[in-house]
């Protein structure tokens, strides 16, 4: 018994080992491809530095500050070296580090992309239960349809009706930012505040991946329930709803864990948007914001560090996903 | 409740049925806005995104779906930003199928260090976000429309590869194909006379997802503003009535619809296709059509 458990940990741990492994060649690809696109723009390199609009004098001395006029094989290797330095540039709107730019903004984000994916986790997870436990009916009709329907709505414009229709006309929701500036800065009347401010962006975002999740749910829930031990289980007299709930939630929690995690850069999309669309202060509206400044060092900085995000996203969720079913650490 | 093999077959039978409907129903709303962006030039009653009237003017008879902030009439810039979401979306698609088959069936074929290759190549490009992806390549390379269609393109087509791929591994060792080797067949007739058939119908599925998907980039991207002001699609147009809509509300809603309508059909016709050629009880192992192959 004790080997068995020994065992357990040994593979999980091998497992993790080899994930890691694997994941850092992965990030060094991410860098090598940023820094490839960065050497094909058509134009000439320092003004993705530099920016726009500088004298001549400027720009050699930034070439030579950024080691432009140095073969590429080194300029690859001073580049990959900053960036796993943490030195991503600098803002050009803002004349800070962008790591310091980018990493004020991350717990907006971050905020945002909790709240709306709790909401939709929740929500999404019991629908497509509820649907799994009457196929075929009017209640997995209903499901099936709304989950396409919200599916299919872009993200930004729901943000937009919502807006439209709770905020503008109703009055019921404050229009944009994280807080209002003429309220509370601590304590509970804060915290109300940027719920109040949280509650539609979380909301349009959630929709879209409730349908997801309420999708996904009921295919693997529906898949579970059709395997034998559930008869077995039903003819022991335990109760329908005890299987749907445990049995078949368990299940489902798989596929559904691997959504989650291969989602995030779905998420960060969904973020960047709906920010846009309700000013909230994180990374989308950043990004939104230097787009319209043309502040590229920024906007290739959130692209390297979204794309990191997302391979320690998987990893992560690979991780989790091997701890919860023993079976994939052997792959 | 939970089904005894009577009510299963009740319930499935129901969703194909439905399923069949639906595809059919996207099918109609797609060919509708296809009509819609050839005949745009004739039905337009004015020149898209050219001032000719007093602005904001909610929607009226002479002006259905109203002015802009500039008193541009936004039917016809409905109209013809139909044909940039419509174009982007239909080139995504041929992309994602053409190419999607052709690097899937070949790497999935042969297997090897070509294979791996490939495939590395392909996870790479999945795995990193999309809309992002597209955004730094439009950093680079600029926002004109035809720039756009390729960055979409080339971001359309690992998925369907990744599919097409499996497909072909799976079918490889299969007898059909062996006595077809043994009587001779080239690698090539082996590809695309005997698996390819078989393994085609997971790239038309992908395919009519990736339509829904690369309008949705495309009308991301605009309404961030990497979109091309010479070519303005309903993304554009959203983007401009971003700042207009507590007072134009219609500026929003009707390029919204549109967006939704197209993606919702290609999501109908990509899920009903799924639906018919699919046995039910292999959905949940690919994710479904929204889900991401693993495989």
């Amino acid at each position: 018994m004790e080997e068995m458990i020994k065992d357990q940990d040994t593979s999980l741990r091998k497992y993790v080992l080899r994930r890691v492994l694997q994941a850092i060649p992965l990030v060094i690809a991410v860098i090598v491809f940023t820094f490839m696109m960065i050497h094909l723009f058509p134009g000439d390199i320092i003004y993705l530095i530099a920016g726009e609009g500088g004298s001549a004098e400027y720009y050699d001395f930034m070439r030579h500050a950024y080691g432009l006029d140095k073969p590429i094989y080194d300029q690859f290797v001073i580049y990959l070296t900053k960036i796993l330095q943490g030195d991503l540039g600098n803002s050009l709107y803002f004349n800070q580090p962008v790591v310091t730019v980018v990493g004020e903004r991350i717990p907006a984000t971050l905020l945002l992309m909790i709240s709306q994916f709790t909401i939709a986790s929740i929500l999404g997870v019991l629908l497509g239960l509820l649907a799994a436990s009457r196929p075929g009916s009017k209640t997995d009709g209903s499901v099936i349809v709304l989950s396409l329907f919200w599916y299919s709505i872009p993200v930004f414009w729901s943000g937009q009706m919502l807006l439209y229709v709770f905020s503008l006309r109703l009055g019921l929701f404050p229009t944009e930012g994280m807080v209002s500036l003429t309220g509370d800065v601590s304590g509970f009347g804060y915290v109300l505040s940027v719920l109040r401010h949280l509650a539609l962006p979380a909301v349009s975002l959630a929709l879209h991946n409730v349908a997801l999740l309420a999708r996904v749910t009921r295919s693997s829930a529906l898949e579970a329930l059709r395997e034998d031990y559930i008869v077995t289980a039903l003819a022991k007299g335990v109760k329908e709803r005890t299987i749907v709930f445990t049995h078949a939630f368990r299940n489902a929690l798989l596929p559904v864990t691997t959504i989650i995690g291969l989602h995030l850069g779905v998420l960060f999309t969904g973020a960047v948007l709906t920010e846009t669309v309700f000013s909230w202060p994180g990374i989308g509206r950043l990004t939104y914001d230097s787009i319209s400044r043309r502040d590229y060092p920024v906007l290739i900085g959130i692209f390297i560090v979204v794309a990191v995000s997302v391979i320690i996203a998987n990893l992560l969720t690979d991780i989790l996903y091997a701890k919860l079913d023993p079976r994939v650490r052997y792959k | 409740m939970l089904q005894g093999t009577t009510r299963v077959s009740r319930g499935q039978v129901w969703l194909k049925y439905a399923s069949n409907r639906s595809a059919l129903l996207g099918i109609v709303i797609l060919s509708f806005f296809i009509i819609l962006a050839v005949l745009a030039p004739i039905i337009a009653r004015h020149a898209p995104f050219r001032i000719v009237a007093k602005g904001l003017q909610p929607p009226n008879l002479a002006y259905p779906m109203g002015t802009d902030d500039l008193g541009r009439d936004i039917l016809s810039g409905f109209l013809f930003g139909s044909r940039v979401s419509i174009s982007v979306g239909l080139t995504a698609a041929l992309f994602s199928i053409a190419i999607g088959i052709l690097v899937g069936s070949v790497s999935g074929f042969l297997g090897g260090s070509i294979d791996d290759l490939f495939m590395r190549g392909t996870d790479f490009f999945i795995m990193l976000p999309r809309f992002f992806l597209a955004m730094f390549l439009a950093t680079i390379f600029g926002t004109e429309i035809y720039i756009t269609i390729v960055i979409i393109g080339v971001l359309s087509w690992p998925g369907t590869a990744r599919l097409v791929r499996s497909r072909f591994l799976s079918l490889k060792e299969k007898e059909f194909v062996q006595s077809a080797r043994a009587i001779g067949a080239s690698n090539f007739l082996l590809i695309f006379r005997e698996i390819l058939p078989n393994a085609i119908s997971p790239a038309i599925v992908n395919g009519s997802l990736e339509v829904g998907n690369a309008i949705l980039l495309e009308a991301g991207l605009s309404f961030l503003g990497f979109g091309d002001p010479n070519n303005p699609s309903w993304g554009f147009m959203l983007s401009i009535a971003q700042h207009f809509l507590s007072i134009a509300w219609w500026m929003a809603v009707f390029p919204g619809i549109g967006i939704f309508l197209t993606i919702l059909a290609a999501n109908l016709v990509g899920e009903g296709i799924n639906e018919m050629t699919e046995p039910k009880s292999r959905e949940w192992r690919r994710g479904g059509p929204i889900g991401k192959q693993t495989t």
